[in-house]
């Protein structure tokens, strides 16, 4: 919502209010001081008025009015005087004139005042020797007079009964003894000055409000001009800024006001160059941090893919069963495993745990895996091995990092296993009918410390069923909310919760219960494991047979098969479909594949809780047999040639046959569902 | 593979027990023509025999054409595995089934 501009406004309402407190104020002021000036004024002419005619009148006749009761000559005399008088024109106030309203002489008495004289031009005059009972103070301030303690008295009231504004004035009347003896007042109506003090008032607020709006006028144009005006344009180069931060032009703030206003106007295009510059180099920083972002995203992609991730890792082999995981703590760790076949009858595996973390930790991991692969592969043992690759990193390890690193080295025909371990963790295996249970092994220097190490080799004959647990330092160091480690006997316990299960079980329950144990704490350490149980080769079992291909050992590969499938829930016609099948191929190798030469053929059998697969597998010539044409079965007998039957047969009565032809060898897949 | 021949009146009955295949067809081929010359006809009971595979029908094929010149061949009591088999491709429209 837009807020609009107020501050000329506001103050000039303020202005308003000041100068209407101001004109209330000084118009009561001038009027009252206007007001009491002509009343001095009048009050000044009155009394004069009211002493001529005391000196006029003789006091003494006047005492004896009151005891006589009776008028006289000169009665009528001082009446006539006094009428006159009261007519006549004391002052003029705006060519106004202002006369006398009542003029009468009194004489006090205890309780009342008796009159005497009476002029009263405009209405009936009080009788004479009529008596009145004073007024509020007014007793007080007539017997003042006459015992001379005042010498003049004036009141300003106004008339209850016709609301006129009066001044009365009064003076003392004296004897020959110069003893007051009667008191002489003027009334004079002076309603006359109120409109001459209005009139000023009104003069005098005119000015002061016609001066006022020339001033507020000027202060609001200045106001308008220097102060609202750069305000709106300060707004305007703000709103600006936020509007077009992200082009770059420089802002411009056209003020010159030669005051503070300016001095922020040129703060607020500094402050826009700035930040401005800032943007540009956030906008640098974070696009960088995002393209390393998605570089360490990618790099722990390659990390993860370079290790065995695909189980089971070897679904051909029957004679062991491994399966590993890893679940780094940042986006890439130092922690890796490892297992490979080094030749039919030896399984390598390795755990490995570099020092550090993050990026450096995995470069030094990638290197680490690549150089024990090679040479365990090279057919060295695992001490020598680790020797090997302790030397190659140590001949260019500036860096000074180093790897922990078990080896063990499998022979899966005898169950002997031979291993060395440079700084790791020991290895925990179970017995069949055990629990599982650290193996104290010899540990030498870790990989990459110092070169010339020598590590030694030490054996375990595994038996049959028995399970190897390796781990880096994670698990163990798995810390819970309470601050405790997972430990390793925690470890042991876990592993054997569930030790008759399969290895990849097995992990998950550990992981389970390092979860469960760590709660909302954070990891700060790769979790990697691996769990390998070894099978053993079963001879008398074995599911793959390897014949010299003659005719005569059809019959052998047609008996193998058969055996194989005792065990299996198949009726005996799909039994008799399944024999005339691996006749048809193993015939067929054995007369074509290997055109008259000696060679070999392999019968592979795999069975699942559905099927059976037989794969047939020989060294010959190429040669797919299912792009053979099929023969026309609607032949008759002399149109018939001997031959084509037999591929046709297997295709008509299993269920999914297929040919590949790889690594120099034909290999025919059948398979049967139950 | 056992096999069991009777020759009376011309007619020579082959009892074959067992399987007919790669293994043992020459064996069964080499019997039958020691005393096929013989017979005018051929009736094979296939009674007890479990399966026949390509071998067994070339075999069934060729002395099914060489009995066509003479007094015929029979087949009798082949079972269902058999059956299927001769069938799926087109001989049990060929020879004489019983």
């Amino acid at each position: 919502m837009k807020k609009r501009g107020k501050i000329a406004q506001r103050t000039l309402v303020a202005i308003l209010l000041v100068i209407f407190v101001l004109i209330a104020s000084l118009s009561v002021t001038v009027g009252l001081q206007v007001k009491n000036a002509l009343l001095k004024s009048i009050n000044h002419s009155a009394l004069s008025y009211v002493r001529g005619a005391a000196e006029y009148i003789d006091g003494d006749t006047v005492k004896n009015y009151c005891t006589t009761g009776s008028k006289d000559e000169y009665y009528n005399e001082i009446e006539n005087y006094l009428n006159s008088t009261a007519n006549s024109t004391i002052d003029s106030v705006d060519n106004k004139n202002i006369s006398i309203k009542y003029l009468y002489v009194f004489v006090p008495n205890e309780d009342n005042y008796t009159y005497i004289w009476d002029a009263e031009p405009e209405q009936e005059p009080e009788e004479f020797l009529s008596q009145y009972s004073y007024s509020e103070g007014a007793k007080e301030q007539a017997f003042k007079l006459i015992e001379r303690e005042i010498t003049e008295d004036s009141q300003y009231y106004v008339d209850s009964e016709d609301g006129q504004h009066i001044l009365t004035v009064s003076v003392p009347l004296c004897d020959s003894n110069d003893k007051g003896v009667a008191i002489i007042a003027a009334d004079i109506s002076v309603d006359i000055i109120n409109d001459t003090v209005n009139n000023t008032v009104f003069s005098v607020i005119g000015i002061i409000a016609a001066l006022m709006l020339v001033i507020m006028f000027v202060y609001y144009y200045t106001t308008r001009k220097k102060i609202v005006q750069p305000i709106i344009e300060l707004q305007k180069a703000t709103e600006n800024i936020v509007e077009n931060i992200e082009n770059d032009s420089d802002l411009k703030i056209d003020i010159t006001t030669n005051d503070e206003i300016e001095l922020l106007a040129d703060s607020i295009v500094e402050m826009d160059s700035k930040l401005r510059d800032y943007i540009k180099q956030n906008a640098a920083i974070t696009a960088e941090k995002e393209r390393i972002g998605a570089e360490l995203e990618l790099a722990t992609r390659i990390q993860a893919d370079m290790l065995p991730n695909i189980f089971p890792a070897f679904p051909e082999r029957k004679d062991f069963d491994i399966f590993a995981s890893m679940t780094p703590a940042k986006e890439v760790g130092g922690d890796f495993y490892d297992f490979f076949l080094v030749d039919d009858t030896h399984l390598a595996i390795v755990m490995a745990d570099v020092s550090g973390k993050g990026v450096p930790a995995a470069l030094f991991m990638m290197m680490s895996k690549i150089l024990i692969q090679e040479a365990a592969m090279s057919g060295k043992s695992p001490a020598e091995a680790l020797e090997s690759v302790n030397n190659q990193i140590c001949a260019n390890n500036r860096e000074e990092m180093f790897v922990t690193v078990w080896l063990g080295i499998l022979d899966l025909e005898s169950g002997i296993l031979t291993a060395a371990n440079a700084g790791h963790e020991k290895p925990i295996i179970k017995q069949p009918n055990c629990d599982f249970e650290f193996f104290t092994d010899r540990h030498g220097f870790v990989i990459g410390g110092m070169s010339g190490i020598k590590y030694k080799n030490y054996e375990i004959a595994l038996e049959k069923g028995a399970k190897l647990f390796i781990y880096t330092d994670g698990v163990a160091e798995a810390t819970s909310e309470a601050d405790e480690l997972f430990g390793i006997e925690r470890t042991v316990e876990a592993l054997n919760l569930v030790k008759d299960k399969t290895p990849e079980i097995i992990l998950e329950s550990v992981k389970k219960s390092v979860d469960e144990f760590v709660g909302n704490a954070p990891q700060f350490d790769d979790l990697t494991m691996l769990c390998f149980e070894y099978v053993g080769a079963d001879n008398g079992n074995s599911n793959e047979l390897t014949l010299d291909a003659t005719l005569e050992n059809v019959s052998k590969a047609v008996d193998f098969v058969n055996e194989k499938m005792d065990k299996l829930p198949l009726s005996t016609k799909d039994k008799h479909q399944i024999d005339i099948s691996v006749d048809e191929i193993v015939s067929n190798v054995a007369r074509y594949a290997y055109e008259g030469n000696d060679g070999k053929v392999t019968v592979k059998t795999v069975s699942d809780k559905s099927s059976l697969t037989i794969t047939v597998i020989d060294s010959g010539i190429p040669y797919n047999p299912l792009k053979k044409e099929d023969p026309d079965v609607t032949l008759s007998a002399d149109e018939r040639g001997i031959g084509g039957y037999g591929i046709f047969i297997v295709k008509k009565v299993m269920d999914d046959v297929s040919y590949e032809y790889k690594d120099g060898k034909n290999i025919l897949t059948m398979k049967k569902i139950f | 593979m056992n096999i069991t021949k009777t020759l009376e009146d011309g007619i020579l009955t082959v009892l074959l027990d067992g399987k007919l295949d790669t293994g043992t067809t020459p064996q069964v081929t080499e019997e039958i023509e020691s005393i096929i010359e013989n017979a005018d006809s051929l009736v094979l009971d296939m009674k007890d025999l479990k399966y026949l595979s390509s071998a067994g029908l070339r075999l069934l094929l060729s002395l099914h054409k060489r009995m066509a010149q003479k007094g015929g061949m029979v087949v009798k009591n082949v079972n269902e595995t058999n059956m299927e088999i001769l069938e799926l491709t087109g001989f049990a429209d060929i020879l004489n089934i019983e």
